[in-house]
């Protein structure tokens, strides 16, 4: 019996209810009865701090104004920020075992980000499990415990520097990332007809087909606006703004179920994927080009095509991983050594060299020259930005429950350092979309501690002694994933690792029960 | 809207004020909002020289007297003569005395030949930026929130309050995308409500037979009052289609689909902006483009101008036949507007605007000396407002005019506010009751309200009241306060006794103060100090008697009053005062920053007002009726403002 009938059979007064739920805020919501999810999206590199968040360190979220996250304007409602986290252990000078040891910045930034370890001495990898293995393996459904790590550019996964996900503590090895999309398809597949969001009809999918039709009738009237003659430039600048706003809300329209249809309307199919140089495994035999999109990867591939077009698929296929439930834990790793002279920003060096401000690793000296290099850090954190709000809206656009996938997501924006000039790990730049199905609180910026609290020193003047441990953040995202006794994280949470863990349990500022 | 709210703060901070020249009378504030106290600019940011003074008031060419009769003689610097009633009617004049061989020349015969300055003898108090043509505007005017939860609630005989709890505020220029985002939420409100909401349902749903021929009725219908015209076939054919949709929504049934209509027409660029599209192309006299609204554009403005709200049925159907663009069917209808109460909203906005009222002002949150003014209570602010306004309106309905306005002795008390006008209390409840407060009353300016917000704690403030007077009534420019100016404090010399003695001292410290004050500013304050902080009569201060006495500078005149009756004679008879406050009302009627072809609007009705025995009434008629009114010109900015 489908739902319709179902319903016409039941009488008048189902017929009279209106879809009335759907406009109660979150809030008001039970806690919902969907998976709840985590998708980290890093990148390197550190960003321009006054483009990405406003002064205020408590209060509403207000993105407008901040160029970073221009296309999320609007959408404050369901994001947070957090301000005054702070990565252990962190910066140059490390104590193990009664000894201070001296690690590259960048080394101890990725090697620490997820693992809460310091680095091993002799060959630099990190000493700890990564908190996306960490908490996979207790919360993904099925018998592969496994997170999805992906990356649009296949190579570079080799250096401590660039390496984020560790599945074995200490074993010396990278855990390399996916970027094949084919692969990522290929798991999916086998689960279509099952999946969480599978079955009938939900009021969520009725609500966005609606939206959709409603965007289409607006958007035709937009239309004959525009063909008017007599009218001014600046009213039909309205109108092409206001059509725009149009295009962007109604990027997307998914129906929430495990199957080929999501797929395909996500634009993901096998042709699709063979199309972009993919290789798409089925059963025992494969098909298809080279591993990954741009015939090649990164460094031998076309990067732009890489970052764009692969990105987007792989990010597709996230959503569908989630629609299917085949993985509860996701990382999108964005690799550091991106030269983005595409897409309008015409870098004259790669990110981490612009980040210094000096167009190489080289920190200072006669090149050095803000001036002429942060317009370029500036468009390039807006990319990012961009691509951060494509997976945010891409999310948002997919219905769950009476809500949307976003809504059970914590969609991270988590950052390799603060200040890409500073090299800092302190107050880092943190943004989360979705709130995990009310877990988070959302709307607001959150600080969680005063700017000179706690933690120790990193051994270089220009980071801030203190800051809350990020480990309390993995412990809250570890229950927001319904790990409930999950109560500390890491090998310590300072920069003397002798000392251990010292301040376990939750970062309690960022969730509504507190 | 309220453009000119800066101007009120400025000039409760202008205490003392620095004068730096720019006296006179200021030009209309064409092309760029007013600001208290700083030049007027064009659209470009330049100094406008057509905005400085016609005439210097230390040399004041001409003379004013008010009669015992109430009525006023002016003598103009040509040497003619006129002499008006309280209501501005011209009851007798004197030809000019003017030499045949020389034009220019005054006459030195003449009665203002001892004073006049031939260099400004320019009978023209204001000189004007008029520019013929029809003022630019959006074609894609957004409904202020006002006008959303007007339109709303008289569509669906509900209230929802939507500016308050869903709507972004304001704003003209691109759509954003949060606002957008609030529109799709209230959309989704009203639709909702629309078919759960038992008023609102049996006021949008009339048939009986739920089925699509009454669904496509409503279309056409209901789709008309929300579009404000006829829905064109297409949109009714892709309404109609988004109806017949039945994989939208779970059940299918008449209710579900007919709520994706609503939430669509809500949501629709017809309903959120108040389009004007007609393209009938004309050029007018003087060969600018223009187009003409049609029937249903011109009931869109009509009615969101007088009623901020969607043409009402009589309207509407006045539209439909073609009426509003015939003869006198804009005119009629704009009047039978202006009878209802649904008008008293303009009309209180304005006054609000006008008298520089609402919250952060100086008519909110303040505190008098209880024990100096025992009549005082710390809950009369709100009273004394609400009788400013009902006083404005009570002129404004019952066909006054400008004079009226300013020398009307109605009054309105309750039993808070009746000792402050030496009435008892126990003759009044807690509702404002009208009454007649005598000739020593005359007008707004003389109400309880004006008076103690232009006050402080312990004493009048003369310089607050004449500021008022001469910046917001008069329209005179005067300059910025000079740095400082607020903290200088007030004489402590013995020999100092009353408030205008120790005022006077205060603003004759440097050449810069006592320029302005003394001659522009302290003068009409000090003509009403027979009022005290709190709006009550006094006629000592300190234990001596108050000089009300005072010459005051009204455009291009010097006029002698006695006390708050010659001054507000002479205030409403003043040509100054009436293009001010018409000005005003076309920045409020029109809700935009005032263009130069507006500014001919504001001439023409000056000058009937100048005229005499136009009313107000006629003022908001002749508004929402002239030219201008009833065409449209593109704008010339590339980007959306």
């Amino acid at each position: 019996m489908n739902r319709r009938r179902f319903l016409q059979g039941a009488g008048g007064a189902a017929l009279m209810a209106p879809f009335l739920p759907s406009l109660l805020p979150k809030a008001a919501r039970a806690q919902s009865a969907f998976p709840t999810r985590m998708v980290m999206y890093f990148t390197h590199n550190g960003c321009l701090l006054d483009n990405y968040r406003k002064t205020d360190r408590t209060g509403a979220l207000d993105l407008s104004g901040l160029s970073t996250f221009e296309p999320l304007v609007g959408m404050e409602q369901k994001m947070l920020q957090i301000r005054g986290l702070a990565m252990f252990p962190r910066g140059t000078n490390v104590t193990v075992g009664g000894t201070t040891i001296y690690f590259d910045p960048h080394d101890q930034g990725t090697g620490s980000k997820l693992t809460a370890a310091y680095n091993d001495p002799d060959n630099k990898w990190a000493m700890g499990r990564s908190f996306d293995h960490v908490i996979a393996e207790l919360v993904n459904p099925g018998a592969d415990k496994t997170p999805l790590v992906y990356s649009s550019t296949p190579v570079g996964f080799q250096d401590v520097k660039t390496v984020l996900s560790y599945k074995v503590a200490g074993d010396g090895k990278a855990f390399t990332p996916e970027s094949n999309p084919g692969k990522i398809y290929s798991t999916l597949t086998g689960l279509f007809g099952q999946g969480m969001a599978a079955g009938p009809a939900t009021e969520a999918d009725y609500q966005v087909l609606r939206g959709k039709s409603i965007l289409d009738v607006t958007s035709e009237e937009l239309k004959s606006l525009q063909a008017k003659q007599a009218m001014s430039a600046a009213d039909k600048a309205r109108l092409e703004a206001w059509a725009e706003l149009l295009l962007s809300t109604e990027k997307v329209i998914v129906p929430g179920s495990c199957n080929a249809d999501a797929a395909t309307a996500l634009g993901i199919s096998e042709d699709s994927i063979k199309a972009a140089g993919g290789t798409v495994t089925t059963g025992s035999s494969s098909s298809g080009g080279g591993g990954g999109f741009g015939g090649g990867g990164f460094g031998g591939g076309n990067v732009a095509d890489q970052m764009n077009t692969g990105m987007a698929m792989l990010q597709n296929l996230a959503a569908l991983t989630m629609i299917c439930d085949a993985n509860r834990v996701i990382l999108q790793h964005n690799q550091s050594f991106i030269t983005f002279d595409f897409d309008g920003i015409d870098a004259p060096a790669d990110h981490h060299g612009i980040s210094h401000r000096t167009g190489s690793a080289a920190v200072g000296g006669d090149t050095y020259d803000p001036e002429y290099y942060e317009p370029f850090i500036k468009k390039i954190d807006a990319w990012y930005g961009n691509k951060y709000a494509q997976l945010v809206k891409l999310l948002d656009s997919i219905p769950e429950g009476d809500g949307t996938l976003l809504d059970n997501t914590a969609t991270i924006w988590l950052p390799e350092l603060g200040d890409g000039e500073q090299h800092n790990n302190d107050d880092l730049p943190i943004t989360i979309a979705g709130s995990m199905g009310g877990f988070l609180k959302t709307g607001q910026i959150v600080d969680a501690a005063p700017p000179s609290s706690g933690g120790g020193g990193g051994g270089f003047a220009a980071f801030g002694s203190g800051g809350t441990p990020l480990n309390k953040f993995y412990v809250a995202l570890a229950q927001g994933l319904g790990a409930a006794d999950f109560s500390e994280f890491g090998l310590a949470d300072s920069n003397d690792v002798d000392q251990g863990i010292t301040n376990p349990g939750p970062l309690t500022e960022i969730l509504t029960a507190s | 809207m309220f453009l000119r709210r800066f101007g009120g703060i400025a000039v409760a901070t202008a205490l003392v004020a620095g004068c730096s020249g720019d006296i006179g009378s200021e030009a209309p504030n064409i092309g760029a909002p007013k600001t208290g106290g700083t030049k007027v600019t064009d659209g470009a940011g330049t100094e406008d020289p057509n905005s400085s003074a016609a005439t210097d008031p230390g040399a004041a060419a001409v003379t004013m007297v008010v009669n015992s009769d109430g009525t006023v003689t002016t003598v103009h610097s040509d040497g003619s003569s006129t002499t008006v009633d309280q209501n501005g009617m011209v009851i007798s004049s004197t030809p000019a005395q003017v030499d045949p061989t020389n034009p220019d020349a005054v006459n030195p015969d003449s009665p203002a030949a001892a004073n006049a300055n031939p260099d400004t003898a320019t009978p023209a108090a204001v000189k004007s930026r008029c520019a013929p043509g029809t003022p630019q505007s959006s074609q894609l005017p957004r409904l202020t929130n006002v006008q959303y939860d007007n339109t709303v609630r008289d569509l669906l005989n509900v209230d929802l309050g939507l500016a308050a709890s869903t709507l972004q505020a304001d704003s003209k220029g691109n759509m954003d995308a949060r606002t957008w985002k609030s529109y799709q939420d209230a959309a989704k409100l009203i639709a909702t409500t629309i078919v759960s909401d038992t008023t609102a349902r049996a006021a949008v749903i009339t048939c009986t037979t739920q089925d699509a021929a009454c669904a496509n009725q409503l279309i056409a219908d209901f789709g008309a009052k929300v579009f404000r015209r006829p829905l064109t076939t297409d949109e009714t054919t892709r309404y109609e289609a988004l109806f017949a949709d039945t994989t939208l929504t779970a059940t299918g049934t008449f209710d579900e689909q007919m709520q994706v209509v609503f939430e669509a027409m809500f949501e629709s660029p017809f309903f959120i902006s108040v389009a004007e599209l007609s393209e009938t192309a004309s050029t007018d006299a003087d060969g600018n483009q223009r187009y003409a609204l049609n029937d249903y554009e011109l009931a869109a403005r009509l009615s969101y101008m007088l009623w901020d709200t969607k043409p009402d049925q009589e309207l509407t159907d006045a539209a439909a036949a073609g009426q509003l663009t015939q003869g006198t069917g804009l005119a009629d209808q704009a009047k039978r507007m202006l009878q209802s109460d649904r008008a008293k909203g303009l009309v209180q906005r304005l006054h609000m605007d006008y008298m520089r009222m609402g919250a952060n002002t100086r008519w909110t949150g303040y505190t008098r000396d209880a024990t100096k003014y025992p009549a005082y209570s710390a809950t009369q602010s709100d009273a004394l407002a609400a009788e400013t306004l009902k006083v404005a309106e009570s002129v404004v309905f019952a066909g006054g005019t400008f004079a009226d306005l300013m020398t009307t002795t109605t009054g309105f008390v309750n039993a808070d506010t009746a000792p402050l006008y030496g009435l008892n209390p126990a003759d009044y409840g807690t509702d404002l009751q009208q009454v007649d407060l005598g000739a020593n009353r005359p007008g707004l300016l003389t109400r309880a309200g004006f008076l103690a917000a232009n006050s402080y704690g312990n004493r009048t403030s003369p310089i607050h009241r004449g500021a008022f007077i001469m910046k917001d009534v008069l329209c005179t420019k005067i300059g910025d306060p000079s740095p400082n100016a607020a903290s200088t404090p007030l004489p402590d010399d013995p020999s100092l006794v009353t408030n205008r003695q120790k005022t006077d001292a205060q603003t004759a410290i440097g050449a810069d103060c006592k320029a302005c004050h003394q001659t522009q500013i302290n003068p009409p304050g000090f003509a009403l100090e027979n009022f005290d902080a709190v709006g009550g009569t006094q006629t000592q201060d300190n234990g001596a008697d108050i000089d009300t006495t005072a010459d005051v500078i009204v455009g291009a005149n010097t006029v002698h009053v006695t006390g708050a009756s010659d001054l507000m004679a002479a205030i409403a008879a003043a040509p100054e005062a009436k293009r001010c406050y018409t000005e005003n009302w076309a920045q409020i009627a029109y809700n935009r920053v005032l263009s130069d072809q507006d500014a001919c609007t504001v001439d023409d009705i000056a000058q009937k007002m100048a005229d005499g025995g136009y009313t107000l009434s006629q003022l908001i008629t002749d508004l929402a009726t002239v030219e201008s009114f009833r065409y449209r010109a593109l704008e010339t900015t590339e980007v959306a403002q």
